[in-house]
């Protein structure tokens, strides 16, 4: 066989592959609970890295799973979550066609970046944020200009700077994925002024039901006033349903429905839109969370001050931490004690680890192995 | 870059067309007179070796320009012996099948890197590599004395803030703290311009080069660095700190699975890096040092296997406990398998520093004698640093460790993900006298 066929027969992917999915690196999840005990060798495992609510879902949620029935999954869902949006809307005084439900927040922004960008076109975002925005943006082939955080929080001006012609959204993290740090209503206002409905404002409100300030912007209610702004929330952070991954958009009903054309049908299963739809109304679930979070918030803090160490508490349901040593290290060593956080390497934040704020259990012995590792002591593998 | 092709049959009436290929096109990519003699030698013997061996199939010649070096690849499918990559292979002129592995050892000492390569796709390449050549500054580098400034940026230089930044650091470090590129700065701006190397300095508000930082990919999944090194340090915040996180907020969302230097310099190795190990060198007066390895993960580790062989285990265990690494050593034992007769080592030099690093190609029954062949060689060639890197993560090459053992060399560093999984770094002992 020539050179050429056997290229052919055994080299075909490296033609048929994108040059901006071959310069693209996947990203690895961790492991699962079973398979990181057994190779750090653990009997116990705090999560603290993915900032889940450790209170778990609503009751009136738990209801629902409880009393599923399970013949209902031989059945279709609702293809657009047709009873989850009806409520959304009365909810928030909206027109059911102005969501989408999606297969958690991370589905739809696929979904908006796939409606409005073209070959050449642009995302703008923060360099240290969610990551997902510029990754969904770079395997579709579109640039994501990445405009550096100012104080721990997203640049109002240099971000307006980096908007070109070509693009097409920006997106913002409110409060922002990992610093807390957020935009006010009236910041937030004034930069929708000056983009002036030239590209779409994306305003991520994952975090939104934890922030209990006055100023924070509930951007729901600027929907009617700005057309180009698409709002994010999502189910998996306060309403403790990460594990069935469900999350949506609202906006105009004129850029819902150019979205609507890229979204997957059927995409969000039954039981994840029926226990969303009990979890709208608890809001007794909403401010038992956020007392569980200010508290260990507030624990936390102390305890970081007193070792020394440079935080960031912001809004959230996490708190940032400057260590003096590196955070991949760190976490290694808080593994092989039971306690998983993240390490921010990957966000651009050399040597800084975010945790979320777990039961209390899970957070006194967080900062214990913290103190062991920094006095030296040989934490207890 | 640059490549150029040529597609032809292995057949020796086309030898002229081969020669003429290869002069013309380090010609073209800016190769010296010397250097194109060397490449037109070595194509000639390459081609004709392969017109004895594999007869009558394509090949595909790949000049391919590197800016600071010109790499051509013999593209082709079928079997050639290995064993004349051995840097100790000597042949007999009395032997036919010897006088075919005399032409490729010829291009072994033509080239400056010559390495032969088994493709996914089941071909081979030959691959030669000729280096251009640069000038030296020359050895009375004077300090440079810096104007008062207040406050720097950290950014990517031009062409000559790289060649300041290069002469700076060959000025203010000793030989055996810099890598020896350090020493061509023309040589370091073809390499940054190749994009094989990234360089960020530290530059004040008079333009001056305060510092800098510089890496390079050294496998698939480690980043190799050096620095930062800093010449001007009264400013409020450390330029030191800053190039650091500069250079890991550039990599962080990359592919690589951590960094590492031998080239670590600075005060904060220790709160931004782990010291993973300590090498004994001996530099020129064959005086002593230890160099303090330094490395950082980028991901969150998530563990793998390392195989080994018996006389290894015990160093595992007791490393990767106390780098705290999850990894599962699996051992390996000889069951009767048919191994390869002869094993293939590469080597590295690295001049300036008097050091070899001795890695496998091919392993087979041979290795504790071809071990020990090499090492005479180097010894005698007065390099009084040698290292031999094993990849945990090739089964086949664990059975080496005991040949090292066997041969005065001792496990002295673990390095993360530097091959196909983790890296043991062997030294060897100098002999008693």
């Amino acid at each position: 066989m020539s050179i050429e066929k056997t290229r052919m027969k055994n080299g075909f992917l490296s033609e048929l592959v994108p040059g901006y999915i071959r310069e693209f690196q996947a990203y690895i999840p961790s492991k699962p609970d079973g398979v990181l005990k057994e190779i750090y060798n653990v009997d116990n495992l705090y999560r603290l890295n993915n900032n889940e609510n450790p209170l778990g879902p609503p009751a009136a949620s738990r209801k629902v799973l409880e009393g599923f029935d399970p013949e209902a999954v031989a059945v279709y869902p609702s293809g657009d979550a047709y009873y989850l949006r009806c409520r959304l809307a009365e909810k928030f005084g909206m027109h059911p066609d102005q969501f989408i439900v999606g297969n958690g927040a991370n589905e739809v922004i696929a979904f908006v970046i796939k409606a409005f960008c073209e070959q050449g076109d642009n995302i703008v975002t923060a360099d240290k944020t969610f990551a997902v925005y510029e990754w969904i943006a770079t395997f579709s082939g579109f640039n994501a200009k990445l405009v550096p955080l100012k104080d721990f929080c997203f640049d109002d001006t240099a971000m307006l700077k980096a908007v070109d012609e070509k693009t097409k959204i920006i997106f913002i993290c409110n409060p922002n994925n990992p610093t807390g740090t957020y935009w006010t209503k009236t910041r937030l206002v004034n930069f929708l002024d000056a983009v002036n409905g030239r590209q779409i404002v994306v305003v991520d409100e994952a975090y939104f039901e934890f922030v209990g300030k006055e100023d924070f912007p509930d951007s729901m209610q600027l929907l009617n006033d700005y057309p180009n702004l698409v709002v994010f929330r999502t189910f998996s952070k306060m309403f403790g349903l990460a594990g069935l991954r469900i999350g949506y958009l609202a906006g105009s009903m004129e850029v819902v429905d150019i979205i609507r054309r890229t979204c997957v049908v059927y995409s969000v299963n039954t039981l994840a839109q029926e226990a969303a739809l009990a979890a709208l109304d608890d809001d007794e679930h909403i401010l038992k969370t956020r007392e569980h979070v200010e508290n260990e918030k507030r624990f936390l803090a102390g305890e970081l001050k007193r070792l020394k160490l440079f935080f960031i508490a912001e809004e959230g349901c996490y708190i940032m931490v400057k260590l003096p040593m590196s955070d991949t290290l760190a976490y290694r060593k808080m593994l092989a004690c039971g306690i998983m956080i993240r390490s921010m390497t990957g966000f651009r934040y050399p040597n800084w680890i975010r945790v979320s704020m777990g039961p209390h259990r899970a957070m006194e012995l967080f900062i214990e192995t913290l103190e062991n590792i920094l006095c030296n002591k040989e934490p207890v593998h | 870059m640059d490549n150029i092709s040529l597609k032809l049959l292995c057949d020796s009436t086309y030898l002229p067309v081969v020669l003429s290929f290869a002069e013309k096109a380090s010609q073209a990519f800016g190769l010296g007179k010397k250097e194109i003699f060397a490449v037109r030698l070595s194509a000639e013997e390459i081609f004709t070796y392969l017109c004895r061996t594999i007869q009558e199939k394509d090949v595909e010649i790949i000049c391919k320009n590197c800016g600071y070096c010109i790499e051509m690849t013999f593209l082709f499918k079928g079997e050639i012996s290995l064993k004349v990559f051995n840097l100790t292979s000597s042949v007999f002129p009395d032997r036919t099948e010897n006088l075919d592995e005399m032409g490729l050892l010829i291009v072994s000492r033509l080239a400056d890197n010559f390495k032969i390569l088994k493709n996914q796709d089941g071909t081979m390449s030959l691959v030669l590599v000729k280096d251009k050549i640069y000038p030296e500054p020359g050895n009375d580098l004077k300090k440079i004395c810096f104007e008062k400034s207040n406050s720097f940026t950290i950014k990517e230089p031009n062409n000559e803030q790289i060649k300041i930044f290069a002469t700076s650091v060959c000025s203010f470090c000793d030989d055996m703290g810099v890598p020896d590129f350090f020493r061509f700065p023309g040589k370091l701006v073809d390499m940054v311009q190749h994009t094989d190397y990234t360089v960020l300095v530290a530059m004040d508000e008079k333009q001056q080069v305060i510092g800098g930082i510089i890496w390079h990919w050294i496998s698939r999944k480690l980043i190799e660095f050096s620095g930062p090194f800093v010449f001007k340090e009264d400013f409020a915040e450390s330029p030191e700190e800053q190039l650091i996180i500069g250079f890991l907020e550039s990599v962080g969302k990359s592919d690589a699975m951590g960094v590492y230097s031998q080239y670590c310099a600075g005060k904060l190795s220790d709160e931004y890096f782990e010291v993973i190990g300590r090498l004994p060198v001996y530099d020129h007066k064959a005086e002593k040092t230890e160099i303090s390895v330094c490395f950082r993960q980028l991901k969150e580790d998530t563990g793998a296997v390392s195989w080994a062989g018996r006389s290894l285990q015990g160093f595992l265990e007791n490393i990767y406990h106390k780098l705290f690494l999850p990894r599962k050593i699996a051992t390996v034992s000889d069951m009767g398998e048919t191994i390869p007769e002869n094993s293939v080592l590469s080597v590295d030099f690295f001049r300036f520093r008097k050091t070899a690093i001795l890695r496998i190609i091919l392993p087979g029954k041979d290795m504790e004698k071809n071990i020990k062949d090499h090492v005479s060689l180097i010894t005698r060639e007065s390099y009084g640093n040698i290292f031999f890197e094993l990849d945990l993560g090739i089964p086949e090459h664990a059975h080496a460790a005991d040949a090292l053992v066997k041969n005065r060399f001792l496990p002295a560093l673990l390095i993360p993900c530097a091959g196909n999984g983790d890296m043991a770094v062997f030294v060897r002992r100098p002999d008693e006298h």
